[in-house]
């Protein structure tokens, strides 16, 4: 049931609240084994609180490549790191939206849009 | 008039719980309120009614001079500020759910016997008690207004828990995807956390459910108030739920019996119950 006039609303509580941030995760491949990589520390930030927030936080696919391509320039050439990005799809829950099976260093990144 | 809804409509009790919320939403309308209905801020320069209203109802309101009167004003004020400055004039901070529930509780608590205790109104009976040889007259009054109090918390509990009863926010995912953003990154921050969002997910919900009901039964107010007043700090630290929080808890001293809490009042301050 969804009540929808202006005067009479659903009741809702953080019903919109954050719901273009997605959850990351960044594995660099060495030997066929993934491995978790810390991007916070790979920039130098030891308190991830201290990193700027393009790459704390990512709001969509497209800012993950972003970050991505920066990462791969940060590793250097040959790199192998991997992706995975979820993020909210309606009232369902998370939907994986990147292919975590692709080398994201030896694809064209789209331009990091800055927040 | 059937007996029930006579019964509903004369039953009596104390009227100190309702003075007590009374003064404690007055205080926090001034914490969410004051600031923007301040003569140099720019919503009291847009809504210069509301503001002069605000500030004309909601001191008599803390003080209780002509409570009832002053606060039902303060409660249409604030329900102006939803509908009017909110939903018709776009005033977009207005229509969130805490100012919602801060309105609608201060409008209901107005036509409870919100001034028959901690009042000036008060005073001025046991004063003019006192001038004619009498005794001051008991701090009792009808509790059908408390209970359209309590009927506004249980409706925001059940549409509340009804919102949420989606696979988004039962799995876990809203409850990690708001908490990670608010503590600004996209990542889990330690093993175990979606599991412990899930749980909280449904700890909320099934909570929010239960409380829907249970306010509305004050023989079951041993067990809801503490787990409504836990469930409530817990959101108040864990997420920006501004006054949202505080309101229910406030209207918590309406869940227990009136003249429980009269009784206790009377036990804290070392006076027989009266």
């Amino acid at each position: 049931m969804q009540v929808h006039q202006p005067y009479a609303r659903m009741w809702v509580m953080f019903g919109g609240y954050a719901r273009d941030t997605c959850m990351v995760e960044f594995n660099t491949v060495g030997d066929g084994v993934p491995e978790p990589l810390d991007r916070f520390a790979l920039f130098g930030y030891e308190d991830r609180s201290h990193a700027p927030n393009w790459l704390r936080l990512v709001k969509q696919r497209d800012e993950g490549a972003g970050v991505a391509g920066r990462i791969c320039r940060e590793l250097g050439p040959d790199a192998d790191l991997r992706m995975s990005v979820s993020c909210m799809h309606g009232n369902e829950g998370w939907r994986v939206v990147s292919d975590p099976a692709l080398n994201q260093c030896e694809i064209d990144v789209a331009p990091l849009r800055r927040r | 008039m059937s007996a029930t809804l006579r019964d509903f409509l004369m039953r009596e009790g104390s009227t100190r719980p309702a003075g007590l919320v009374r003064i404690l939403l007055a205080l926090l309308l001034w914490a969410r309120f004051a600031v923007e209905f301040a003569p140099y801020h720019n919503v009291a320069q847009r809504f210069p009614v509301l503001a002069l209203l605000f500030w004309i109802s909601t001191p008599l309101m803390l003080i209780g001079f002509r409570a009832q009167l002053s606060t039902l004003l303060a409660g249409l004020t604030l329900c102006g500020a939803v509908f009017y400055a909110g939903v018709a004039h776009g005033h977009e901070h207005y229509v969130h759910h805490h100012v919602y529930m801060l309105a609608a509780s201060t409008l209901w608590l107005g036509v409870a016997p919100c001034g028959g205790s901690y009042s000036v109104d008060r005073w001025l009976s046991v004063r003019r008690a006192r001038r004619d040889g009498v005794e001051p007259p008991p701090e009792r009054g009808p509790q059908w207004g408390v209970t359209v109090v309590l009927i506004q918390l249980s409706a925001c509990y059940f549409w509340s828990a009804y919102d949420k009863s989606t696979p988004a926010f039962l799995s876990g995912a809203r409850l990690t995807q708001i908490l990670v953003t608010k503590y600004g990154t996209s990542d889990i921050p330690f093993a175990g956390f979606e599991w412990l969002c899930q749980i909280g997910a449904w700890a909320t919900v099934l909570g929010e459910f239960g409380l829907a009901a249970g306010v509305l039964f004050k023989r079951l107010a041993w067990l809801v108030v503490p787990a409504g007043l836990l469930m409530h700090a817990l959101f108040f630290l864990a997420l920006p739920v501004s006054t949202f929080s505080l309101t229910c808890m406030a209207l918590y001293l309406l869940v227990v019996d009136p003249d429980d809490v009269h009784a206790f009042l009377d036990a804290i301050q070392g006076h027989a119950p009266r």
